[in-house]
């Protein structure tokens, strides 16, 4: 049975290299991934298979279907780890707001329509590395530094977080946290903003150096 | 005596231009101390050197900045050439100031002996060749014309070379002025200074004149009027006053200086940024003058780089750089120049340091002197192709807005989907085509670099910005733990942060009402004791009786209101707002506020508004400004009109706080606060659109500038009264109206089921209530007249003091403050929150009433 973590995992690894324009052989990736090297020939073989990667001359290129594997694979992560936070809270208030929640949430778009789900796909698609990595800004703490990687938001927010600075890329330093689930005041490029918790949930980040 | 005239066929030499800017500006050239000028001071005219305005008897509180001191003369008029129509008239003396100078002077003398000494860039009003112009010392020629009073008695007032004061003559008086004369410049010489000082004068409108041997000199200028205001640059927005405007003359140009309202980037978030960037783009500013904030440099830079892009002559002025090495950073401004490709000149607007550059620079600018060779901005590939596309297919299908504004920038603020762009190009005949065009190319822009595209824009912007930083910018010292980072962390702390708020709120309400109250017993004793009655006494002899009522009563009594109840309490509360301000301590409260403003639906800027309806709800209602969307604008709105104003406190605290003590009157206020807490709750949940966090920059504290808490008390304060002094008169001259036509009684008799039955209350108290919508300052005192005495312990019982206090704390807010809401938020939503208000507080009236009544 293919583990299908793993495959997905060699998917995104493959990607990231792909990205950068490099190639690799069974050998590294038994090490990165730490196993036996026919295991990765194994997992190899499953995935070319099942048609999401390729070989061609020698180099292992992640193929369009296996692009989408991995969009809806960190999607789904997304969805998992973070979708379904509001959801209890959403509960909780009137009828009328949950409803219409829910069924954004069912669908899968995670509040978000049309500009800024299209926003986030795009986004998602082409971060670098795995989206394991990447977290809310409102999970790192006092004194804690990140690099942002996007912004699951609309179209306005999106627009002013870059105004602001807030590009994929930059780097973030959380000075502080008001109590009581108030707003973090962070240091980027040079000065200090102040974030509310509902836009600094929606900015992901990555440590330094993954 | 060599003194030629000449009449009417004089040509004006002197150019206007416009410069936008934001910052401050202090210009200062001037003359030997010296110098004789006339004067009218105490009713007299005098002869006096200019230097011994300084040392005078004269009661006067200087302010000194870095090298140079001025003050404000009281008083002090001096005579004055009207450029535009060559009379001389008598004008107010608006500054007096003296700088050092080490460099030699320079002294101009003209063929009937008279002599002016100067420094080399002092502004002189000259005649040459037929022109009248205002240019430097050192440009002056043998031969230029300096403009002198013409007097049939000999001409000399006073002798130039004696060492007298010498009472002078009005020169205006009949007998003495025949016009103006024009002395030709005979010498020219430098000379050193014998003293460290140099002095001058800032005269009101003319910005010249007399020294007292009869020749007109033009004066330097200090900004007074501009941006003060905004030396906080995009600190605060949300301002009252829009736009500031000034004249400056200098070198034989009239430059219109134009304050445009701080902003970061030049994106339509809120109106002010999009009030901005219209001005640039379309009325087009001669010369824009980008004031850069050194101390936090990348972020300005980004704005920077959006000005570049609209097309506007611009030189940069890179601010408060003191303030930018002392956090360890050290600038090449040189270096900054050369890569944008325009002028950098490093400033220090606090004290004036390069501001003289600066302005020189610009009118070099303005006159093609330097070349501005603005760098092009170039994004990647993909991106500059898509731009080049959509800006050839705008020029040829909106040929109407590519003339408003440059196509480039157009295209690009397609790309970023910017929304004012994209409604008016919609608006535009053929606007469709073009935005689908851009739709399909924003579509493949996001495919090709993974992004959306405004973030794609972004993102390059900042890349350029940040070599423009590396290449310019040196960290030579780690910034050390410094007082400014301490203050932060004790203000903002988790723990110790809310504490701290508590204070500085307590302490600022204190002091507004303990300094209020004392001012108003001062100001009321004296209008009362003497200037009312005196104007009354007018008044009485002069209009039949009715209406000397209406206009004693009405008017009078209406601005003495404003003058001893408002204004006592607006201007320390004002002062305050302005000092917290200044120093970078609103956007702390923000901060700390901003959580229980979410559950309102709005965030922490709204706890400002809500904060500054303590004072006044006018102001409070015009700062909703600062929330950036229309929904949470209203919110603020409505529940800022119920929090208790100054006036309504007044009442609290006169009626529940002094009969039962202030524990008593402060829960009311809890009450208040809860109820405000409800209904926000409730209006979050029934108003449409999804609420907006918190977003917001957080400056460094700095030391506030007295000088710029000062104008902007002033600007505000000046803004309330102009809106609210007419309004309070009109709600006075109907109120008398109303009661000199008796019409009082039956409104109160229609109006006896809701006041006596429903809330108890004895009937006379509809007096205060309904009246005191006209004038809610009055409320106590309409309350005393109702029932003739000022013991209100004997007129209502302690339920009723209650209920009378939560009907006036709730019920509709005062004339000014429904003006205020009516245009910010027009007619319907101004209707709907005043019945609300009413609603609520007969509501809430009622029902106190009864419990209170029960549980009695």
């Amino acid at each position: 049975m293919i583990d299908r973590d793993q495959l997905t995992e060699l998917l995104e690894y493959l990607k990231t290299l792909n990205g950068e324009g490099k190639n690799t052989v069974v050998r590294k990736i038994s090490v990165e991934f730490n196993c036996s090297q026919e295991r990765a020939e194994q997992l190899l073989e499953e995935a070319v298979n099942a048609g999401f990667l390729e070989i061609l001359n020698g180099k292992i290129n992640v193929t369009g279907k296996g692009h989408e594997k991995i969009v809806r694979h960190r999607e789904s992560y997304i969805h998992e780890r973070y979708g379904h936070r509001g959801l209890f809270a959403r509960l909780l208030k009137f009828p009328k707001r949950s409803i219409g929640d829910w069924s954004l949430h069912w669908g899968r778009k995670h509040g978000l329509n049309g500009d800024s789900l299209h926003a986030f796909y795009r986004d998602i698609q082409s971060l670098k590395g795995y989206v394991e990595h990447t977290f809310p800004l409102t999970n790192l703490k006092e004194g804690e530094e990140g690099i942002v990687v996007y912004a699951l938001g609309g179209r306005g927010l999106i627009k002013r977080l870059s105004e602001m600075g807030l590009t994929p890329g930059t780097e973030v330093l959380i000075k502080r946290i008001a109590p009581f689930y108030g707003p973090i005041q962070i240091t980027v490029r040079g000065s200090s903003l102040a974030l509310g918790r509902g836009i600094a949930s929606k900015i992901f980040v990555k440590h330094k150096g993954e | 005596m060599n003194v030629s005239c000449h009449k009417a066929r004089i040509s004006k030499g002197l150019h206007d231009f416009t410069i936008a800017l934001a910052g401050n500006a202090n210009v200062g050239k001037s003359i030997a101390g010296d110098e004789k000028i006339l004067v009218h001071y105490d009713g007299r005219w005098e002869t006096v050197k200019i230097k011994d305005l300084f040392n005078s008897t004269h009661d006067f509180h200087s302010t000194i900045m870095g090298e140079s001191e001025g003050f404000k003369p009281k008083n002090l008029s001096t005579i004055s050439l009207n450029l535009d129509d060559l009379k001389v008239e008598r004008k107010n003396v608006a500054y007096v100031l003296k700088h050092k100078e080490n460099r030699p002077l320079v002294r101009i003398t003209t063929s009937s002996k008279r002599y002016v000494t100067a420094t080399q860039d002092h502004n002189f009003i000259v005649l040459r060749g037929g022109k009248i112009n205002v240019v430097d010392a050192n440009q002056l020629l043998i031969g230029d014309q300096l403009p002198l009073i013409k007097n049939p008695h000999n001409n000399l007032l006073v002798d130039s070379d004696s060492d007298e004061t010498l009472p002078g003559k009005d020169p205006l008086e009949t007998n003495g002025y025949n016009g103006l004369a024009w002395d030709k410049i005979a010498r020219i010489e430098t000379l050193e200074n014998e003293e460290d000082f140099v002095y001058d004068l800032s005269v009101e409108g003319n910005e010249n004149f007399m020294l007292a041997n009869g020749i007109f000199i033009h004066n330097s200028v200090i900004f007074n009027q501009l941006t003060g205001l905004n030396q906080t640059v995009g600190n605060w927005p949300g301002k009252t006053v829009e736009r500031a405007e000034g004249t400056l003359y200098f070198k034989g140009y009239r430059i219109k200086i134009l304050d445009l309202p701080g902003i970061y980037s030049l994106s339509a978030f809120s109106m002010e940024e999009i009030v901005a960037r219209d001005y640039i783009a379309i009325e087009r500013p001669d010369v824009i003058i980008n004031v850069v904030d050194a101390s936090v440099l990348e972020r300005n830079l980004y704005f920077t780089l959006q000005l570049l892009e609209l097309k506007v002559p611009m030189i940069m002025a890179l601010n408060q750089i003191d303030f930018a090495s002392k956090k360890g950073l050290r600038i090449d401004h040189e270096k900054l120049s050369n890569i944008l490709g325009i002028p950098v000149i490093p400033t220090i607007a606090v004290t004036g340091s390069g501001i003289d550059q600066l302005i020189s620079t610009a009118v070099q600018a303005y006159e093609g002197r330097i070349k501005l060779n603005p760098m092009k901005i170039t994004y990647s590939k993909e991106l500059e192709d898509a731009v080049r596309k959509l800006e050839a297919y705008i020029n040829k299908n909106l040929p109407n807005l590519a003339s408003k504004y440059p196509s480039r920038w157009l295209a690009i603020k397609l790309i970023e989907k910017d929304e004012d762009v994209e409604s008016k190009v919609k608006a535009s005949p053929d606007g469709g085509r073009v935005l689908s065009l851009a739709s399909a190319l924003t579509e493949s822009l996001e495919q090709t670099y993974g992004k959306p595209s405004p973030v794609t824009l972004a993102t390059e912007r900042y890349g350029i910005v940040n070599e423009l930083v590396k290449s310019s910018v040196k960290i030579t010292a780690p910034p050390k733990i410094s007082l400014e980072e301490k203050l932060d962390e004790i203000t903002g702390h988790k723990i110790l942060g809310y504490p701290i708020l508590a204070l500085i709120f307590a302490l600022t309400f204190s002091i507004i009402f303990g300094v209020g109250g004392y001012l108003t017993e001062i100001l009321g004793g004296f209008l009362e004791g003497t200037a009312i009655p005196t104007a009354n006494k007018f008044i009485y002899a002069f209009l039949p009786e009715l209406f000397a009522g209406m206009v004693s009563n009405g008017i009078l009594y209406g601005i003495a209101a404003g003058i001893t109840i408002a204004l006592p309490y607006i201007v320390p509360f004002y002062l305050i707002l302005s000092l917290l301000e200044d120093s970078g301590y609103l956007p702390r409260a923000a901060f700390l506020l901003d959580n229980p403003m979410h559950k309102l639906g709005l965030h922490g800027k709204a706890a400002l508004c809500l904060l500054l309806g303590y004072g006044c709800n006018v102001p409070a209602c015009v700062g909703c400004r600062i929330m950036e969307r229309e929904r949470e604008r209203f919110l603020a709105g409505f529940l800022t009109v119920l929090i208790p104003c100054a006036a309504r406190s007044v009442v609290i605290f006169g009626l529940v706080g002094k009969y039962m003590g202030i524990p008593t009157a402060l829960l009311l206020y809890m009450f208040n606060i809860a109820l405000i807490f409800l209904l926000g709750r409730i209006g979050h949940k029934v108003l449409p659109g999804e609420p907006m966090g918190l977003l917001m920059e957080m400056p460094p504290y700095k030391k506030p500038s007295l000088k710029a808490i000062a104008k902007k008390t002033w600007a505000r304060t000046k803004e309330f009264i102009y809106f609210a002094f007419p309004i309070i008169v009109a709600g006075s001259v109907t109120l008398s109206a109303i009661s000199s036509f008796g019409l009082v009684t039956p409104m109160l008799n229609a109006m006896k089921p809701l006041i006596v039955d429903w809330l108890g209350l004895p009937l006379q108290t509809g007096i205060p209530i309904i009246f005191g919508i006209l004038r809610k300052e009055l409320t106590l005192i309409l309350l005393a007249e109702a029932f003739g005495t000022l013991s209100f312990n004997k007129i209502l019982t302690p339920i009723q003091m209650v209920t009378f206090s939560l009907v006036v704390m709730i019920y509709v807010p005062c004339v000014a403050t429904i003006a205020a809401l009516w245009r910010e938020f027009g007619f319907k939503k101004t209707l709907l929150t005043s019945l609300i208000d009413i609603l609520l507080a007969l509501l809430i009236g009622g029902t106190a009433f009864r419990i209170l009544s029960y549980l009695a």
